[in-house]
């Protein structure tokens, strides 16, 4: 069985309890790697070095042209690691090995990839310093630069963990940044592998560090550490509304990219041969857990018959199986308790009268794992559980609507505003309806298409700021006004005489 | 009405945690995402507007976030704890390598 320690100051290291837990394997059912579990004191190490690290200049004071050279070697490092990284996340996640090698190890390595090349260009050049010749109140010049804020703490979760840690570390290290990265205690390893493969590609020590712990303890020690100076947080809301309220002692800045429960609009002019299948890849895609899946399927009165119909035959296309197999598209949820959830929510929306048209089971080929047929309920209401609640599981709920009027108020009918898509032939009226909806990012006639150099983020209790893209890496600096003036006699200070006289 | 209880084992476990820390402990509960719909168990939490105390259990107010207000309004949900050595979010029971679980009916 492997094993994995923390990942402090550029090297491993045992937990100082000495304390290791087994990580499960969701498809066996069986513990393939242990890890150190992290306490308090660890964490504190662990920012200590971080914080070291960023006082020495060692990585604020290279150049963003040398910074973006190593993030780059970390990308090369992540495609040469390829197969025994996507190994490796299957194994901790139950993801399947063909959305490994074509989702989560390249998107890792594009996400360093981008941040790498980005601040190497111009148009970084210039959002590092602006520069602002005034002539009102007085003559000045004015600076307004971007500096890193220090020590960047990054908590994951376990759906996306790879993908997750480098949304995080990436933009955080282009900055200048060092970084303390706690990924979800029960997909730990491919984080801990990425902070070595960024301190062999040339971040210096104690630039990267991952710790794995409970939140209760390491995530509110993070949460709550002095020498912290920002929380970036992916996972669900309440999580995330406890993250704010400890950074407030300290006043720490947050961004948090929490729940979904996002609408994925069907118009009568829409491809639905496309739209069917965009409609189940927007939800049993890593079996449903996903943040921004599009989990309530809008279709227009007019075609909902012909659509549904589209769906149950496009299920037939998602093979489930060994996750280590590359033909498998579909792998178990994450945990028993996953599971038991999503168990529980189809059984919810039965009794609320949702009309089961595909799945509702366990399949029957899978004995071992935590597998869960992907799951269509059809003749929802939107105030159902199902419809208001976050699953986290393949479990779609397809809703009517009689306009675009109506489609817009359900679609708008959630706490939650992070994803959400609109399928038309007819591009404009899409957009025009796309404005219409209460949340971070719709895609016009596609679902899941996160490209890295656009924001993504959440209206809503979905969250606050936005990671990726020139707006995202914006968010790990701070701002600073440098106010030129003229060194003149007293007399040209006019507004001295508020106070002299 | 919502009904809520915990399970003694559970209520074990929060003894536990209050005497082990300072601060008034609450549960709040929320929906979805990672953990599910799960009670957290928190210290000094601000509590949101909007959200209902629905009673208390083990010495310790349960609140349902708002938007749970308008989905539990008829249930009998206990708090119970399960074994769960790499447990996640910031729940106080999670360094013990434990999980508290919310489970509807009686």
């Amino acid at each position: 069985m492997k094993e994995f320690g923390l990942f402090i100051n550029g090297q491993w290291e045992a937990a100082k309890g000495g304390k290791t837990a087994p990580t499960i394997n969701p498809a066996t059912e069986e513990a393939w790697a242990t890890v150190a579990v992290a306490d308090r004191e660890d964490v504190r190490k662990a920012v200590a070095a971080a914080k070291r690290a960023h006082d020495s200049g060692v990585w604020r004071n290279k150049s963003p042209q040398e910074r973006g050279e190593i993030l780059q070697r970390v990308a090369a490092a992540l495609f040469e690691r390829q197969e025994e990284v996507a190994a490796a996340e299957v194994q901790d996640g139950g993801g399947t090995l063909r959305k490994a090698m074509s989702m989560d190890v390249p998107g890792a390595a594009q996400t360093f990839m981008h941040f790498g090349q980005f601040i190497c260009g111009d148009e970084y050049k210039a959002m590092l310093q602006e520069e602002y010749e005034e002539s009102v109140p007085i003559p000045s010049r004015n600076l307004v630069v971007r500096e890193p804020i220090g020590v960047c703490a990054g908590i994951t979760p376990w759906n996306f963990p790879l993908i997750m840690a480098a949304w995080k570390i990436a933009p955080a290290l282009a900055a200048g940044n060092c970084v303390v990265l706690k990924p979800a205690s029960v997909t730990p390893v491919t984080s801990l592998m990425l902070a070595e493969i960024c301190t062999a590609a040339g971040v210096p020590a104690g630039a990267v560090n991952v710790i794995s712990g409970p939140g209760g303890s390491a995530g509110e020690e993070l949460a709550t550490h002095p020498d912290i100076g920002k929380v970036a947080f992916t996972g669900s809301t309440e999580v995330g509304r406890r993250i704010m309220q400890l950074g407030a002692g300290t006043l720490k800045k947050v961004t948090l990219e929490l729940g979904g429960k996002s609408p994925n609009i069907i118009l009568p002019d829409a491809n639905l041969d496309t739209a069917a299948l965009g409609a189940l890849f927007g939800t049993f895609m890593h079996q449903g857990q996903i943040c921004e899946s599009g989990t309530r399927v809008l279709v227009h009165e007019s075609i909902h018959d012909v659509f549904v119909e589209k769906m149950i035959a496009g299920i037939k296309r998602i093979a489930i199986g060994d996750t280590m197999n590359m033909m498998t598209t579909m792998g178990p949820l994450v945990s028993a308790a996953q599971r038991d959830t999503v168990e529980k929510y189809v059984a919810v929306g039965n009794e609320q009268g949702a009309k089961c048209v595909a799945g509702g089971k366990r399949p029957s080929n899978m004995p071992k794992g935590y597998y869960y047929e992907p799951t269509i309920f059809d003749a929802v209401d939107n105030k159902m559980r199902i419809a208001q609640e976050e699953i986290f599981g393949p479990v779609v709920a397809v809703i009517r609507y009689k306009d675009e009027d109506e489609a817009v108020r359900l679609a708008n009918d959630s706490v939650y505003g992070l994803g959400g898509a609109v399928w038309s032939q007819n591009k404009d009226r899409a957009v025009a309806l796309a404005r219409r909806i209460e949340t971070g990012t719709v895609w016009v006639n596609d679902y899941h298409m996160i490209n890295l150099r656009f924001p993504f983020g959440g209206y809503k209790q979905s969250g606050v700021g936005r990671e990726l893209g020139k707006w995202g890496l914006a968010e790990y600096h701070e701002l600073k006004h440098i106010h030129v003036g003229e060194s003149t006699p007293p007399e040209g200070k006019f507004y001295f005489q508020a106070l002299l006289n | 009405m919502v009904h809520i209880a915990i399970a003694p084992k559970a209520a074990e476990v929060v003894a536990r945690i209050r005497d082990a820390r300072t601060g008034s402990l609450c549960f709040t509960i929320d929906g979805g995402c990672c953990e599910g719909t799960a009670p957290h168990l928190l210290a000094d939490v601000i509590i949101t507007p909007g959200a209902k105390q629905i009673g208390e259990v083990a010495g310790v107010p349960v609140y349902l976030q708002p938007a749970m207000v308008g989905i539990y309004t008829d249930a009998a949900l206990t708090i119970d704890v399960v074994d769960e050595p790499l447990s996640d979010s910031m729940s106080l029971e999670t360094e013990h390598g434990l999980r508290f679980v919310l489970r509807e009916g009686e």
